[in-house]
């Protein structure tokens, strides 16, 4: 359980949101130790370490991404909140902005408990610019 | 169960029954269905061609619902888009040929409700790991 009032979960997550297009390990910091993380592809993982384990899938590829900060939606219910927005950036040469291609539209399910976020379900098509079979980049023998 | 959740259990039975009459009247007269894996929005006559196509490709089409969260009038759903490809799927950049392979995929639908119908649905599919599964990358790098 969460008593962190809404608008303090949401900016919590803003904070997310920036430190996550900053790359900076800070992020981690908003994490419980054993959270839990969801993203296509990549499947679950738990803890800090997975989260870092997912960020280097994008080692050498990902040259930016930007999520559009002013364009997210936030929708809390009790301990989770739901964000729908859109990211822009450039992989592997090639850039995505979305809302404008498929790629980059996506819908997070956070849950909190205490202060800190507990859990983070990531919800979109991971082909952001539109190629596809190499960036099963973890593997195809994961849970989906 | 809150009168949205049901609403919304219902709406997901409807299509898995594939009556697409059914499924449009879930829907507010200017209800909209966003599939944002390929950022399309349906209305009007529209809104059962998802279900149609889906229901043609994938006849044992199941949506296994994981979780609920609710807030007012919106209902946001964790789930897996399941099913064995039997016939052809009609996609935006062509139809795929029955592969016969499983899909069973992450999904996350966000409803925004009033007075019980659906006024938005935005789909958040997978839409590149359903076209791995089925096997088909390399024809559908743009889709």
């Amino acid at each position: 359980m969460s008593a962190l009032p809404d608008d303090k979960k949401i900016a919590v997550l803003l904070q997310y949101f920036r430190l996550a297009d900053q790359g900076s390990p800070q992020v981690l910091d908003l994490f419980h130790e054993d959270v839990e993380l969801y993203f296509p592809k990549f499947g679950f993982g738990v803890g800090r370490q997975a989260f870092v384990e997912f960020v280097k899938g994008f080692d050498g590829a990902l040259e930016f991404i930007r999520h559009d900060y002013d364009n997210l939606t936030f929708i809390p219910a009790g301990d989770h909140v739901v964000v729908e927005g859109t990211s822009n950036g450039k992989l592997s040469g090639q850039t995505w902005v979305g809302g404008q291609a498929p790629g980059g539209r996506f819908c997070n399910v956070f849950t909190f408990r205490d202060d800190r976020i507990a859990s983070i379900h990531i919800y979109l098509d991971p082909d952001y610019t539109g190629e596809d079979a190499p960036r099963f980049r973890w593997g195809r023998n994961r849970r989906w | 169960m809150t009168a949205n959740e049901a609403a919304i259990r219902k709406a997901y039975q409807v299509a898995e029954d594939k009556d697409v009459d059914g499924w449009m009247r879930c829907f507010t007269e200017t209800g909209t269905f966003t599939d944002e894996s390929i950022g399309v929005t349906y209305r009007g006559e529209e809104l059962g061609r998802p279900v149609e196509v889906y229901a043609t490709a994938f006849p044992d089409m199941h949506r296994e619902l994981f979780r609920f969260y609710e807030a007012g009038d919106t209902v946001i759903v964790e789930l897996a888009l399941q099913g064995t490809h039997k016939g052809p799927l009609a996609l935006p950049a062509g139809t795929v040929p029955a592969t016969g392979k499983r899909m069973d995929a992450p999904c996350c639908d966000v409803f925004r409700l009033v007075d019980g119908k659906i006024q938005s649905f935005n789909c958040y599919p997978s839409g590149t790991i359903i076209l791995a599964q089925l096997g088909v990358f390399p024809s559908e790098r743009t889709a």
